[in-house]
């Protein structure tokens, strides 16, 4: 059965001082009903622009090309209206900072309610039932008084768990979630993850998870992919990704990750030099200047993905193995 | 709370004075028509020469407050700060003494915490012109050589000091700050989330100065964090902070493996881990009181999976369990071999609650 | 649906900044309206020097040839005395640029001094300092300046002194702001911890950090001080006549109102001169201090951020 998002090559080109440049490139991506899908990268992977193209949020002057398909109908040729219907109803966003990503002069209660009315035509007294009940199901104790309450008045928790509440107002499909947690403290963390984990579960959605942090990736993710400079570098289950990550950049950050127990006074060892931007990466693989594997094939082109069986990655010389002579341009 | 010289590698485990005491420090905020807000409620900290402390703690624990009542940005209520051996009063409008200039800061946003209008290389010139006031007579030749100095020592290249701190990353900003702080030869630097701001990469390479200078240059850090995982890692010690007070002081090497207070415990756990086997961090239940309204006893008991009665009733003072270490907890009596408190609390057995 | 009003404010500053670093100055060259005011003003500046040149009449010549349409002789016309209006015009750039000029430094330096004094000392210093400011702004300029004027005579030093006592609040308010701001960044905190005491904080680290706001503000206000010396002047109680001054002129002008181009010409080169300054003024702000809320209310555009661009 075919996914229920499926991007095939998509590209995203964006407006810049210099000219339109591309900083997304050849994307390919299937996020299954009820699966719960990582993307991982740095800030500048494009990880985020891949996402906001599918609610037709790209920055003005931005064009999408590729195919992306909700349920087998397109997304990205869709009018106005079609992708109105499709954002909130289908697909459904949380951004990071759950400080300004809630309407501040808006009860929580209208900014839920404002959402259900529109896109299902729920009555008012509808659509704050529902409201109340998903305040409970986000767990925000005193649902009534939370209604009439302000943004304000909650804590940087309390506040994610409403945008939540918010995005799943009209039960989506899919939950998209831009890095839900990185303004957090760590065991509020660990309250959202564990409220994404179960609503998943409850309500059969799939959650589309956007984060750099790995162990955030880890504790729930199904599927990742890793982009890197625009591109994706390695995708697949995310066991194998983790456990046993093919490609340098994937090595580089797990091995990056301060690992408990050590001794005071060891080194924290990072990926030299700095994350290549996209709109202007090195030649060939993005990756080769801090790659302590590359070699001279790595800066004539752009390797592809290379799969061993579910897992894939792009790099010709540790999927050596499965590389084809095409390859080596 | 007071720790011994640290055990493990690193600090030199000296017996003459330490290089910072903070004493008892209590810092309030009065607000209009509402409580006060104690955000720091009396705590205790000792540094030793050369030694490392991590400061860990969540949003609204107090610990940024109680950086800056260290170096004298803030005054505190009550409680004292000793420095070198002297009583280090906050900061007036007067020159602050040269001896007391040797404990320096540095603070979290890299992009506000450098003047946006002066070269690199003047701001630097200016904090060793303070430090040495002598170093007129040398011309400001010496000046740049000694910026140059510098510059180097955190790992920019010389020609940094003719630009604007605009032109700049993060990072290196990061490291700006800290040569700028060493312009002042200190012997105690307070860092306050010097890492919150950076990616990955950055944050490691900083870190990695951060030791290196503590060690070649027998430096005492004050490190101030969220991040558990990264401070654990760089700090010989680490100092648990929960709604204005200290729960926990252990050696970093101890942390990880026997955490003593439910609170440290509760942190580890929500650490998630990157090992592809997805478990899910555990949550803490609760949140965090209102600071202007702690609960009686025990600050954390509402949220502790061990409370008891009289963790309700009393507040627990700090006390010395093990080698070095502290904790406020009634799990726990003085003297004995530290134990994390699940096993404690299953000792207790029917007290428990 | 834009893209603005979901984009949280992080992702949307990135994308509008479009590769220049947050907060960084612009060129200066890069702004096709401060060239535009610059020249203008340059125009101005020239025939204020030069206006004895470049007066095709006296100013000052009466003549039987009376109000006259703008024609070969006269491309102004003539006033209600047969004096022609291009020379008037022109020579009354010489007493009103200058005077805007002086006003503005006036001003700026006394509301520059209280505003410091305000800031550094604190306490009911600043207290006093600010209900003065709020009593002086009170005022209405006209108002003041008549009181002032009727109390002294009308005259043109009278007119500066009457504005000054009025527009002095302004500069004081944002330096007082400015003052306090900028003493609470880190980087003047980390001055002061090596050693600085807080006069030399202010020397050093404060004060140059608020000349430049200073100067935009100056410059913008540069217009302000150009119409009210030409209000007052309208009124009578500025600049005294036979001296041409834009102001006065309009005044005139208006009795006349059939014969337009009495009051238009000297209106144009108000208009012309004070948009000139308003352009510098922006110009100067984008150059100096891109995150400042100075003259513009709530202005989009850059806010320098702490963005970390990995």
């Amino acid at each position: 059965m075919s996914a229920l998002l499926e991007l095939e090559g998509l590209s995203i080109r964006l407006p810049t001082p210099r000219g339109p440049r591309t900083v997304v490139h050849e994307v390919d991506l299937a996020v299954e009903a009820g699966q719960i899908y990582g993307i991982a990268g740095e800030s500048g992977s494009g990880k985020t622009m891949t996402m906001l193209s599918l609610l037709g949020l790209l920055p003005r002057g931005g064009t999408a090309h590729g195919r992306a398909t909700f349920a087998g109908r397109d997304v990205l040729g869709a009018d106005k209206k079609a992708r109105q219907a499709l954002r909130g109803r289908n697909l459904s966003m949380v951004f990071q900072d759950p400080m300004t990503s809630l309407h501040p002069m808006l009860t929580v209660g209208k900014q839920l309610t404002e959402h259900a009315r529109k896109h299902l035509g729920l009555s008012k007294a509808e659509a704050a039932a529902r409201a109340a009940q998903m305040l409970e199901d986000v767990r925000i104790p005193d649902g009534e008084a939370a209604l009439r309450a302000y943004p304000h008045e909650f804590s940087g928790g309390m506040r994610q768990r409403i945008a939540i509440a918010i995005a799943l107002m009209c039960e989506p499909q899919i939950l998209i979630a831009d890095e839900p947690t990185t303004a957090l403290d760590v065991t509020v963390q660990a309250g959202i993850l564990a409220l994404l984990d179960r609503l998943r579960r409850e309500k059969g959605m799939a959650v589309v998870l956007i984060t750099h942090d790995l162990g955030v990736m880890s504790s729930i993710a199904e599927r990742i992919s890793v982009m890197y400079a625009g591109r994706v570098i390695e995708s697949g289950d995310a066991r194998d990704v983790l456990k046993t990550p093919s490609h340098p950049y994937t090595r580089g950050l797990l091995g990056s990750l301060p690992q408990p127990g050590e001794s005071a006074g060891t080194e924290l060892r990072s990926i030299p030099g700095v994350p290549a931007s996209p709109l202007d990466p090195p030649r060939g693989c993005a990756f080769h200047p801090r790659c302590a594997l590359a070699v001279e094939a790595c800066k004539e082109a752009v390797p592809p993905l290379l799969r061993r069986g579910d897992h894939a990655a792009a790099c010709i010389v540790t999927m050596r193995d499965v590389a084809s002579e095409e390859v080596v341009a | 709370m007071s720790a011994v010289a640290p055990t493990s590698p690193g600090g030199s485990a000296r017996a003459d004075a330490p290089a910072l005491e903070v004493i008892d420090v209590e810092v309030v905020y009065e607000r209009r028509d509402r409580d006060p807000v104690r955000a720091v409620a009396g705590v205790s900290l000792t540094v030793g020469r050369g030694q490392i402390v991590g400061l860990v703690g969540e949003s609204g624990c107090g610990k940024s407050t109680l950086a800056k009542a260290i170096v004298g940005l803030e005054k505190p209520r009550s409680g004292r700060i000793v420095f070198e051996g002297r009583e280090l009063s906050p900061l007036t409008r007067r020159a602050r003494p040269i001896e007391e200039t040797r404990l320096q800061m540095v603070f979290q946003n890299p992009f506000s915490s450098l003047n946006p209008r002066r070269r690199i290389g003047a701001q630097l010139a200016e904090a060793l012109q303070m430090a040495w006031p002598g170093s007129r007579a040398g011309g400001t030749g010496s000046l740049r050589e000694r910026a140059a100095a510098l510059l180097e020592l955190v790992g920019l290249p010389a020609n940094a000091a003719d630009r604007y701190a605009h032109q700049f990353s993060g990072g290196q900003r990061q490291r700006i700050a800290i040569a700028r702080a060493l312009a002042a030869d200190p012997t105690v630097i307070v860092l306050d989330e010097p890492l919150s701001s950076l990616d990955a990469s950055a944050q490691a390479q900083i870190a990695n100065l951060l030791v290196r200078l503590s060690r070649e240059l027998d430096l005492a850090l004050v490190l101030i964090s969220h991040d558990l995982a990264i401070v654990q890692h760089i700090v010989d010690e680490v100092a648990v902070m929960y709604l204005g007070k200290l729960v926990e002081q252990v050696p970093s090497g101890e942390l990880w493996e026997l955490p003593a207070h439910p609170y440290t415990e509760a942190l580890i756990g929500a650490i998630p881990r990157a090992d592809g086997e997805r478990t899910l961090p555990v949550a803490l239940a609760g949140e965090v009181p209102d600071p202007s309204a702690p609960p009686p006893g025990c600050r954390f008991h509402p949220r502790c999976p061990y409370a008891f009665d009289r963790c309700r009733a009393e507040e627990p003072p700090p006390i010395q369990i093990g080698r070095g270490r502290e904790v406020a907890c009634w799990l726990h009596e003085p003297g004995e071999e530290p134990k994390r408190p699940g096993e404690l609390a299953a000792a207790r057995g029917g007290d428990a609650a | 649906m834009s893209a603005e009003a979901v984009l949280p404010p992080s992702r949307l500053r990135r994308f509008k900044r479009g590769g220049r670093a947050a907060g960084a100055p612009r060129s200066w060259w890069r702004q096709p309206t401060m060239l535009i005011g610059l020249t203008i003003a340059a125009i101005w500046v020239v025939v204020a020097i030069f206006a004895p040149l470049l007066a095709p009449h006296d100013p000052l010549a009466q003549d039987f040839a009376i109000t006259q349409a703008p024609s070969g002789a006269h491309p102004f016309g003539t006033d209600e005395l047969g004096r022609d209006i291009l020379s008037r015009v022109i020579v009354a750039a010489r007493n009103s640029l200058p005077l805007a000029v002086l006003l503005v430094i006036c001003a700026g330096t006394l509301g520059t001094t209280l505003g410091v004094i305000a800031g550094y000392v604190g306490g009911w210093v600043d207290g006093l300092i600010m209900r003065l400011a709020d009593l002086f702004s009170a005022f209405p300029a006209i108002v003041l300046a008549m009181v002032v004027t009727a109390s002294l005579g009308p005259s043109t030093r009278n007119a500066v002194l009457a504005l000054v006592t009025v527009t002095w609040p302004i500069y004081a308010r944002v330096v007082r702001s400015l003052v306090l701001s900028i003493g609470q960044a880190e980087y003047v905190q980390a001055f002061r911890l090596h050693g600085a005491s807080a006069r030399r904080a202010m020397w050093k680290e404060i004060l140059p950090n608020v000349m430049g706001p200073i100067i935009v503000l100056a410059t913008i206000y540069l217009a302000d001080a150009l119409l009210l010396l030409a209000g007052l002047s309208f009124l009578g109680l500025g600049t005294q006549p036979p001296t041409p001054e834009w102001g006065s002129m309009i005044s005139v002008g208006t009795q006349y109102f059939q014969n337009w181009w009495m009051a238009t010409f000297p209106g144009l080169a108000i208009f012309s001169a004070a948009l000139a300054f308003n352009f510098i003024g922006d110009g100067l702000r984008d150059v100096f201090d891109p995150q400042s809320q100075i003259g513009s209310g709530a202005r989009g555009g850059s806010d320098g951020a702490p963005e970390e661009d990995a």
